[in-house]
C-alpha cells in the first residue's frame, strides 16, 4: 500500500431516498468551493421532460452555468447520471452512466456515455443524478457511501496521478473485504497538462480479482475533473438485484431481460462474437470497405491492417466473461493481462490493458500508420492510466503527424523528434510528455483545433492545409469511421451536437453499402430518427449496442430493418415495466426529441448552435489532395461524371479535386438544409418556435434565447 | 449464392470475416456454415 493519507473534511448523514418504479427522485449537488452538500427532490416536471441520465444532466447544467461559462469557471458542472432502467442487472448494457460538462475543447456541453457501476451505485445510494460545482484548493476525495448513508469529503495528501494505481487503493481503502461494493471515477496525470482529459469509472473484476475500468473519454471531462482538483468519486453500494430499481411491473421487466438476454447469447456467438473479440470485428470489415481511418483519414484500407483485427486480438485478449454491468450478455469489456510495456514509467512491467475497442485499434494504430497490435496495447494503456482520450490522442496525433510530413511542421518545432507516420516510439513519447507536463506533447494536448491556429501563428504553417486535413469540428476531433463516400455519415457527425462522434447516428452501411437512403429527404429522415433514438438510450441509462449489433435472425423481413423494431418494440415494454409510464415504440422518439433540442438550444446558449458551426473539415467531405483522389480514382472519376455530369476528358487531378470539391461542398449545405427542415429548425439550424412549444421545451429563458437570436 | 445478404456488410464463412467486396470472388466449401453479420447501423 503506498503512503497516502485521507482526512475527513465534511460528513453528511442522510436518510437514504428509496428507489420507486426505478428513481429515486433526488440528486445530489456538492460544492468543491464551499465545501457544501445539498439533496435536492427532482420535480415531476423535470422527471417528465428529461427522463434522467443525459436529460437530468444537462437541465442541472443549464441552471448552473451563463452563456458565458467557460470549461475552467467554478459554475461549471460535471453531472453524472444514470437513469430509470440503469442498473438492472442481465438486462444487456443496462448499467451506463452518463456523464457531462461544459468541454474545454468546445465551449458547449459534451456528453460520454460509460460502463462500470458507478452510476447504478449512486442511484441506489438515493441519487439519481450527481452535480459537482465549485472548485477544491486542496486534492479532495467525495465518497458517496449509500451502506452507511453518508457523504464525506476528504482531502488527500500523496495519492498517485496514476488512475489505475489511485482507482485501486481507493477500492482497498474504501472497502477491502468487498472490493466488488466499490466504483470509483477518476483521471490521471494528463489531464491537468492538457485538454484531452478522460475519466475512468471502475467495477472490481472477482474472478481476476482486479479494478476494472471504461472510460468516458470525450471532450476533456477529465480535465474540468482535474482543474476541480477533484482526485477521485467514490460510490460505496452493496447488493444488487433485479429488484433494486423496485419497478412497477417485475414480471414483465424479468420477462423483457430475459428475451434480450436469451436472443443475444443465443446469437452474439453468430453475428459479431462480441462476447470474444469485443469490436475488433470492424476492423477488418471496415478495412474491407475503404473506411478504415489510415494516415490521418486519408485513406480507409490498408494491407496490414489485418494485423490488428479480431483474428489477433481473440487470441491476446484475456479468456473470461466481460461485462463492465452485471450480467450483461454482451460482455465486450475485454483486456489483455501481462501486457509489458516497452516504454515510461512502467517499462518492464507486466500490467493488465483494459482494451483495446475499434476507436482506439483505429485511431492509435491504423490513422498513424501503425499496424502492431502491441503498440496499439501500449498506447492504450498508457492513454487510459494518464486520463487521456484514445480517440482525440489518435486523430490529434495524426494530424500532427501528416503536418510533419508534409513539412507544415519540423524537428525544430517537435523538439527534435520525426513524428512521421509509422513512428511508434515518438507517438508514445507525445503520452509521456502530456503526463509530464513538457515538451512538444503539451502543444498536441491542446487538440487540433488549438494546434491549428499554434502551428499556423508561431511556426508559419499554411492555415487553409491545416483547416481542410485537421480532423475536428466544433473543435472536438473526430471518432474513426471515413465519411468521404457517405453523405449521411457526414451529416452525421457534422450536425451531431457535441462534435463528431458516432454516437448520434452512424449510416455509413445504410448509407453507402446499402443505398438505403438515395435522397435528401430519406438521408434527412434518417438524420432525425437516428440519433433521438439513440439519444434515447443515454436518457436512461442504457448502452446500445444490444440495439443493433446484435438483431433478430427475421429482422430483414420487417419493412424497417435499420431500425430493428423488434428490439424498439422490447425497449419499450422495458421502460413500462420499470416506471409503470405505459410507452409504446412510438413513444420514445418524442421524450428523445425534447432533449435533443434543448442540448441544441444550450449550444446556442454558449454562442454557438447554429448553421456556421456544422461545418466540416473538407477530408470528411472528398479527397483533399491528389495523391487521395488517385486512390479512389475511378470512384471519383465516376462521382463527377455520373452524379455532376462534368465531362472530365482531358482534365488534370488538380482540377478535378476542385471541381469535385465544389460540388460536394455544396451538396452538404443541401443536406444541411434538409436536415434542419426535418428536424423543425430554421435554416440557421436553430429550433423554431413551434417546435420548441411542441415539445414542452419553451421555458421563459429558453424564449427569451430564441428571441435573442432572432426567431421569434 | 448466398440469400438475403442485402442487409449485410459481411458474413462469417467457417468463422473468417469476409466483407461484401468479396461475395463475389469467394468460393464456398461443400458444407460450409455461414452466419450473415448485419451490420446495418452499428459503431
Amino acid at each position: 500500500m503506498a503512503d497516502f493519507t485521507l482526512k475527513e473534511i465534511k460528513s453528511l448523514e442522510y436518510v437514504r431516498p428509496e428507489i420507486e418504479k426505478g428513481y429515486t427522485d433526488h440528486s445530489l449537488h456538492v460544492d468543491l468551493s464551499s465545501k457544501d452538500i445539498k439533496i435536492n427532490p427532482i420535480e415531476p416536471k423535470v422527471k417528465e421532460k428529461f427522463i434522467g441520465g443525459k436529460g437530468y444532466d444537462l437541465w442541472f447544467m443549464w441552471n448552473s452555468v451563463t452563456g458565458k461559462t467557460k470549461w475552467n469557471d467554478p459554475e461549471n458542472a460535471i453531472c453524472i447520471a444514470s437513469g430509470p432502467l440503469g442498473g438492472t442487472p442481465g438486462y444487456p448494457g443496462g448499467g451506463k452512466s452518463i456523464v457531462t460538462t461544459i468541454s474545454p475543447l468546445t465551449g458547449i456541453p459534451i456528453d460520454s456515455n460509460v460502463g462500470g457501476y458507478f452510476g447504478p451505485y449512486t442511484k441506489f445510494s438515493g441519487f439519481d443524478a450527481l452535480e459537482i460545482t465549485g472548485k477544491s484548493d486542496a486534492q479532495i476525495v467525495v465518497l458517496i457511501d449509500g451502506i452507511d448513508s453518508k457523504i464525506k469529503l476528504y482531502e488527500v495528501e500523496g495519492l498517485t496521478d496514476d488512475s489505475y494505481t489511485l482507482s485501486a487503493q481507493l477500492t482497498e481503502y474504501f472497502d477491502k473485504d468487498k472490493p466488488v461494493n466499490i466504483s470509483v471515477v477518476s483521471t490521471g496525470s494528463a489531464a491537468k497538462h492538457t485538454e484531452l482529459g478522460c475519466l475512468n469509472f471502475t467495477w472490481f473484476d472477482a474472478k481476476r480479482k482486479r479494478v476494472r475500468y471504461k472510460q468516458a473519454g470525450r471532450g476533456g471531462i477529465g480535465t474540468v475533473f482535474a482543474h476541480k482538483n477533484i482526485k477521485a468519486v467514490v460510490a460505496r453500494w452493496g447488493s444488487v438485484s433485479l429488484k433494486s430499481n423496485n419497478p412497477a411491473d417485475f414480471d414483465a421487466m424479468k420477462n423483457v431481460t430475459k428475451l434480450h438476454a436469451g436472443e443475444i447469447n443465443e446469437l452474439d456467438p453468430k453475428q459479431n462474437r462480441m462476447a470474444l473479440v469485443g469490436t475488433t470485428h470492424l476492423v477488418p470489415i471496415m478495412n474491407d470497405h475503404d473506411c478504415l481511418p489510415v494516415n490521418n483519414f486519408k485513406y480507409g484500407m490498408h494491407p496490414e491492417a489485418h494485423n490488428i483485427g479480431e483474428a489477433v486480438y481473440e487470441h491476446i485478449f484475456d479468456k473470461g466473461f466481460d461485462g463492465c454491468w452485471r450480467g450483461c450478455a454482451v460482455a465486450c469489456a475485454h483486456g489483455v493481462k501481462d501486457f509489458v510495456p516497452f516504454t515510461g514509467p512502467y517499462k518492464g512491467q507486466k500490467v493488465f490493458v483494459d482494451g483495446p475497442e475499434y476507436e482506439t485499434v483505429a485511431g492509435c494504430g491504423s490513422n498513424l500508420g501503425v499496424f502492431d497490435p502491441f503498440f496499439i496495447l501500449e498506447m492504450n494503456f498508457y492513454c487510459d492510466t494518464y486520463g487521456l482520450d484514445t480517440i482525440s490522442i489518435g486523430t490529434g496525433i495524426a494530424f500532427v503527424m501528416e503536418c510533419f510530413e508534409m513539412g507544415l511542421i519540423t524537428k525544430e518545432h517537435t523538439g527534435g523528434m520525426d513524428l512521421s507516420f509509422g513512428n511508434r516510439l515518438n507517438a508514445l513519447e507525445l503520452l509521456h510528455q502530456m503526463a509530464r507536463g513538457e515538451g512538444f506533447g503539451l502543444i498536441v494536448g491542446k487538440g487540433i483545433r488549438k494546434m491549428k491556429a499554434i502551428f499556423a501563428k508561431d511556426f508559419g504553417a499554411d492555415s487553409s492545409i491545416m483547416q481542410d486535413i485537421g480532423m475536428e469540428a466544433k473543435g472536438l476531433e473526430f471518432s474513426e469511421y471515413m465519411t468521404k463516400e457517405s453523405l449521411a455519415q457526414q451529416g452525421g457527425y457534422g450536425m451531431a451536437l457535441k462534435g463528431p462522434q458516432h454516437d448520434e447516428a452512424w449510416l455509413i452501411f445504410l448509407d453507402m453499402v446499402h443505398n438505403f437512403m438515395p435522397t435528401f429527404e430519406n438521408k434527412a429522415e434518417a438524420l432525425h430518427w437516428f440519433p433521438m433514438f439513440r439519444t434515447w438510450f443515454g436518457l436512461c441509462g442504457l448502452c446500445k449496442l444490444p440495439w443493433n449489433d446484435i438483431v433478430p435472425e427475421d429482422n430483414r423481413q420487417n419493412p424497417e430493418p435499420a431500425k430493428v423494431v423488434k428490439h424498439v418494440g422490447w425497449y419499450a415494454d422495458f421502460f413500462s415495466s420499470v416506471t409503470g409510464r405505459k410507452v409504446s415504440p412510438d413513444d420514445l422518439i418524442p421524450m428523445s426529441e425534447a432533449v435533443y433540442n434543448f442540448q441544441r438550444l444550450f449550444n446556442l446558449k454558449m454562442g454557438y448552435g447554429t448553421r456556421e458551426f456544422d461545418t466540416l473539415p473538407y477530408r470528411a467531405v472528398g479527397p483533399v489532395t491528389v495523391d487521395e483522389y488517385l486512390s479512389r480514382v475511378e470512384r471519383y472519376d465516376k462521382d463527377l461524371i455520373e452524379n455532376y455530369k462534368v465531362d472530365i476528358t482531358g482534365m488534370e487531378t488538380a482540377d478535378k479535386v476542385a471541381v469535385l470539391r465544389k460540388h460536394r461542398e455544396a451538396r452538404y449545405e443541401q443536406l444541411k438544409d434538409a436536415v434542419y427542415k426535418r428536424r423543425g429548425w430554421t435554416p440557421n439550424g436553430i429550433p423554431t418556435l413551434e417546435t420548441v412549444k411542441r415539445l414542452g421545451i419553451d421555458f421563459p429563458d429558453v424564449i427569451e434565447l430564441l428571441k435573442a437570436n432572432g426567431v421569434e | 449464392m448466398i440469400e438475403h445478404t442485402q442487409f449485410c456488410a459481411a458474413v462469417r464463412l467457417n468463422g473468417k470475416l469476409i466483407s461484401t467486396p468479396s461475395f463475389d470472388t469467394t468460393k464456398i466449401p461443400d458444407n460450409a456454415v455461414i452466419y450473415l453479420l448485419p451490420l446495418i447501423a452499428g459503431g
